[in-house]
């Protein structure tokens, strides 16, 4: 090639294109940036699906609890007449009588229902996993609880103090939470729902006045 | 003349953009993404566990209700309610005939069992200041370990307390 004595020479400083290192280099960071973002979101999501299963959890908790005790509140006649560990019957107060109430754990609509002597069943609590009642009785007539019982039948001879209502609470929860940091909640078998506990006790009051 | 010898007066075109990125920009940009995501991860982790925390108080005042029904059921055995014991029956909940010792016994036995698997290091305990007669107050207190949880008079660092007063 012929280059003129007094042309200028250029010299070009434009790389055109990238060296391998580069692509390596660029490429390993964009995996990694990618990780992070996507690790974030997944754990956004989980957090946020916990955040939702946890307020969900106390709420229907508080709810449920709330719930029978106002229903139980007031009684009246011969106050609680039966029950066993899934059913109860009481008498209760209804526009200006005392009415026998039966109350029922019901496996196949997973709810426990209401119903008023000559009346229908309704629906009282939903999303019920399973029930179980145990009844505080004084047997020797001291005012004290000597016995716990899973069935009661009115009495001369015993009195009912309390009631520990054991529920089972269906709550559903996304199946992402069950691989997660939650694993010690109970999980249904079948269904997405977690299993939560509700232990409380029913007063029966003014029983020895 | 050969080629790689520049004449005086002879032009080079340099440019004076560099195209791209500088490393210090490159790892500048990576050191604060990275302080960002473990600032996000960290709040994340807090919050889980201001989450876990407030399940533990859902239980503790769940389980301080309980205590409250048998207090008020047995209110001149409520030292054995509160005191940790693995020598109650359990079967006394359960259909057996027990006296108000024997039941109360078996109370705290079935909560300290609970207790253990929900709150770390639960402890209950009841406080009262005057003879614990009628109509005397009684102070029930559950604590566990807790990180979160603030110091307060009662309660050292590290450990979550809450109290219950009932009228005997």
């Amino acid at each position: 090639m012929h280059i003129p004595r007094n042309s200028p020479l250029t010299v070009v400083s434009k790389q055109q294109g990238f060296t391998l290192l580069e692509m390596l280099l660029s490429t390993g960071l964009a995996a990694l940036m990618m990780i992070a973002i996507t690790a974030s979101l997944l754990q956004f999501n989980q957090h946020k699906l916990l955040a939702q299963a946890v307020v969900q959890t106390q709420s229907q908790d508080q709810l449920v609890v709330a719930q029978v005790l106002r229903d139980w509140s007031t009684l009246c006649g011969s106050g609680v007449i039966s029950g066993t560990a899934r059913t109860i019957g009481l008498m209760r107060p209804y526009q200006g009588s005392c009415v026998h109430y039966d109350y029922a754990y019901s496996a196949r609509g997973y709810s426990l229902t209401r119903r008023r002597a000559g009346g229908r069943n309704s629906g009282f609590l939903a999303q019920v996993e399973s029930i179980d009642l145990f009844f505080g009785v004084d047997s020797d007539k001291d005012c004290i609880i000597d016995q716990w019982h899973r069935s009661y039948q009115v009495s001369e001879l015993v009195a009912l103090h309390q009631v520990r209502v054991i529920l089972q609470l269906r709550i559903p929860a996304s199946k992402q939470l069950r691989a997660g940091k939650t694993s010690q909640w109970l999980w249904h078998q079948d269904d997405n729902v977690v299993l939560h506990p509700v232990n409380f006790i029913w007063r029966i009051v003014d029983v020895c006045s | 003349m050969p080629i790689t010898c520049r004449p005086r007066h002879s032009k080079v075109h340099q440019k004076a953009h560099q195209k791209g990125l500088a490393l210090i920009e490159v790892l500048l940009s990576l050191g604060l993404s990275s302080v960002m995501f473990l600032v996000l991860f960290t709040a994340q982790s807090h919050s889980q566990k201001v989450l876990m925390y407030s399940q533990q108080l859902h239980y503790a005042n769940r389980l301080l209700d309980q205590v409250a029904s048998q207090v008020w059921a047995y209110p001149k055995h409520y030292k054995s309610l509160v005191t940790a014991s693995s020598q109650g029956d359990i079967s006394c909940l359960n259909g057996r005939y027990c006296n108000p010792v024997a039941m109360t016994q078996a109370w705290a036995t079935y909560w300290q069992l609970n207790l253990q698997q929900q709150l770390p290091n639960g402890e209950l305990s009841a406080l009262c200041n005057s003879g614990c007669g009628p109509g005397d107050t009684l102070a029930v207190r559950l604590r566990w370990s807790q990180s979160l949880a603030g110091e307060s008079d009662q309660c050292q660092q590290g450990m979550a307390c809450i109290y219950l007063e009932i009228v005997l």
